[in-house]
């Protein structure tokens, strides 16, 4: 008979396993970041730059947007998971709650508005996308406090979503061209927006708020098995608030900083628990944070395009891979279900 | 060990289903609690978990007021099937039965030799690596069950467990219940409409009529005159 111990030491195995593969993949793929680009900076100079030019190429571009690209592809990897949970639905995401929905019509106004004309900076940008992503939030959370299911609370998100959408979709009509280039351009998702310093700050943030839900871990884990249900009613619904506020808040600050990413958010946990074939968050959790930031890095090379003099936005490099990753796993799976 | 209750008045918003019933059940006994649909069966459990709050009267386990113990260690005593449980269905039957348990007692070898006793107990060591969705409802209900017991509880409140199997499995879940009540000295209630399952199983049974509850020791006696109260009143 096969025990208890053996399936338990099996999984614990695969996951020190993978987990293994996912660095050494992420140190693959971030040599090839920080080497391939149209500044003409060597393979050999990554790590040893003979001149101010390669140190410049490298300090200011290629490490801040390598360390954005695993940042951003691990927060958002690890905000679908915790939605997925949430809602116990695979194909929930960090957009579906009208977070990104409320980071763009903030950032439709700035554009609109003209307020970026008076600064180069992203700073007005930045803080009007967290201003309404964390707006969206409370606005969704005054709405759920009356509903006891979760599915209302999603519904609420989806309809917030697409009044957003509705207001963006005005002020574009009415916008004039050098504001709409602008406001689609941050639309089209980007590595490329964060200092060091934004870096630090939204590290910090997601540090906090993975610490966070790992120790919360063995709670998800009850939910997915209804053990929170009835009896544990009050438990339940503080576990739904805070890895609702987590997911969000998480969320919120990514799409201010890097525009709506596309489909890391959903795809990745599922690959993940594809790989992994289990899906306890003790080793979910890390797990995704590691493939969401080897995919982000792997799909900001794609869009990088080494090999031509142009680029292509991050969301389309992301969707083309994504989709097809949440389609499979629905045809792979026996029964046709995530 | 033992559970009693003294002058316990339990419902919902403060409205009682039960008025004033004491009562006293030593560890090792099988109690079956019959009634209608609607008569508190369920009521009862949920109080005992600390999920409704007990209107009048003291639920005392060992002697001490279960209302002065922590969340934590009323579940550590009591662990509740309800008869419809929320599963996610992707997950492997495995993972049902370690989410289950304490944290600690998967990192201890004797713990995980007790969960596989579990497991031959519960018959289900053949789908232990399925995921929850490729189950019937009876195998389910086998999983289910074999997931309270990792919790190790001293009273075990089953609500309904019969429905969904089949004559064999019922009687292999009489031997299992049997078996972690004298063997282990697991105290258990069951809530049933299963007649016959219950006249296998049960040391002691209580129905629940008009807010009062009978108790009777003769477990034949009060399932005769329970049948005949329901063919009257139909």
């Amino acid at each position: 008979m096969t025990s208890i111990k053996h399936i338990l030491l099996r999984e614990k195995r695969r996951f020190r396993l993978w987990m293994l593969l996912l660095l050494l993949i992420i140190v693959l793929f971030s040599i090839l970041e920080l080497s391939l680009g149209s500044a003409g900076v060597s393979f050999v100079e990554v790590f040893n730059p003979q001149d101010d030019y390669s140190k410049f190429v490298l300090q200011e571009i290629r490490i801040p947007r390598l360390l954005t690209a695993l940042l951003i592809g691990g927060a958002l990897s690890f905000s679908g998971l915790v939605l997925q949970t949430v809602f116990r639905n695979p194909l929930v995401g960090p957009s579906v709650l009208g977070i990104s929905s409320g980071a763009s019509l903030g950032v439709a106004l700035v554009t609109m508005a003209g307020v970026s004309s008076f600064s180069n900076s992203d700073v007005p940008k930045v803080f009007a996308a967290i201003v309404f992503s964390m707006g969206v939030l409370l606005l969704l959370f005054s709405v759920a406090g009356r509903f006891r299911d979760n599915a209302s609370v999603l519904i609420v998100g989806m309809l917030i979503s697409y009044l957003a959408g509705a207001v963006v979709d005005i002020l574009i009509f009415m916008s004039d061209n050098d504001a709409l280039k602008e406001f689609t351009l941050w639309g089209m998702g980007s590595f490329s927006r964060m200092n060091y310093g934004e870096i630090l700050v939204v590290s910090v943030l997601l540090l906090i708020a993975y610490v966070i839900v790992y120790r919360n871990r063995h709670l998800m884990n009850l939910y997915l098995i209804g053990e929170l249900d009835e009896v544990n009613e009050k438990k339940k619904r503080r576990l739904v608030f805070l890895l609702i506020i987590i997911a969000g808040v998480t969320t919120a600050f990514v799409t201010a900083f890097c525009g709506p990413i596309a489909f890391i958010g959903i795809a990745i946990p599922n690959l993940m628990r594809f790989v992994l074939k289990i899906s306890d968050h003790k080793y979910l959790l890390p797990g995704t944070v590691l493939l969401g930031a080897a995919v982000a890095v792997m799909c900001d090379l794609l869009s990088a395009m080494p090999w031509s003099d142009h680029s292509l936005p991050v969301n389309a490099v992301t969707s083309l891979f994504g989709i097809p990753i949440i389609v499979f796993m629905i045809f792979k799976s026996r029964h046709k279900t995530l | 060990m033992s559970l009693s209750g003294e002058n316990i008045v339990f419902g919902y918003d403060a409205k009682p289903l039960v008025n004033a019933f004491s009562f006293e059940v030593q560890s090792g006994k099988v109690v079956a609690i019959l009634g209608l649909n609607g008569s508190g069966k369920t009521t009862f459990f949920k109080t005992l978990m600390g999920g409704i709050p007990l209107i009048d009267g003291t639920l005392l386990w060992n002697g001490k007021d279960i209302k002065d113990l922590s969340f934590s260690e009323r579940h550590q005593i009591f662990s509740w099937l309800p008869a419809r449980k929320v599963i996610e269905e992707r997950l492997k039957v495995f993972e049902v039965l370690t989410f289950s348990a304490p944290v600690n007692l998967l990192k201890q070898e004797e713990d995980l030799s007790e969960m596989d006793e579990v497991i031959r107990l519960m018959g289900i060591e053949s789908f232990l690596e399925k995921s929850y969705h490729e189950l019937s409802e009876g195998q389910k209900k086998k999983v289910e069950i074999a997931a309270l017991l990792m919790k190790k509880s001293s009273v075990i409140l089953l609500d309904e467990p019969s429905v969904f199997l089949d004559i064999a499995n019922q009687a292999d879940l009489v031997k299992a219940i049997k078996q972690l009540s004298k063997e282990k000295g697991k105290t258990i209630f069951i809530s049933s409409h299963n007649l016959d399952f219950i006249r296998s199983c049960a040391d002691v049974c209580w129905e629940i009529s008009g807010s009062q509850v009978v108790v009777n020791d003769s477990v034949a006696d009060i399932l005769m005159s329970y049948s005949d109260n329901i063919n009257r009143d139909c």
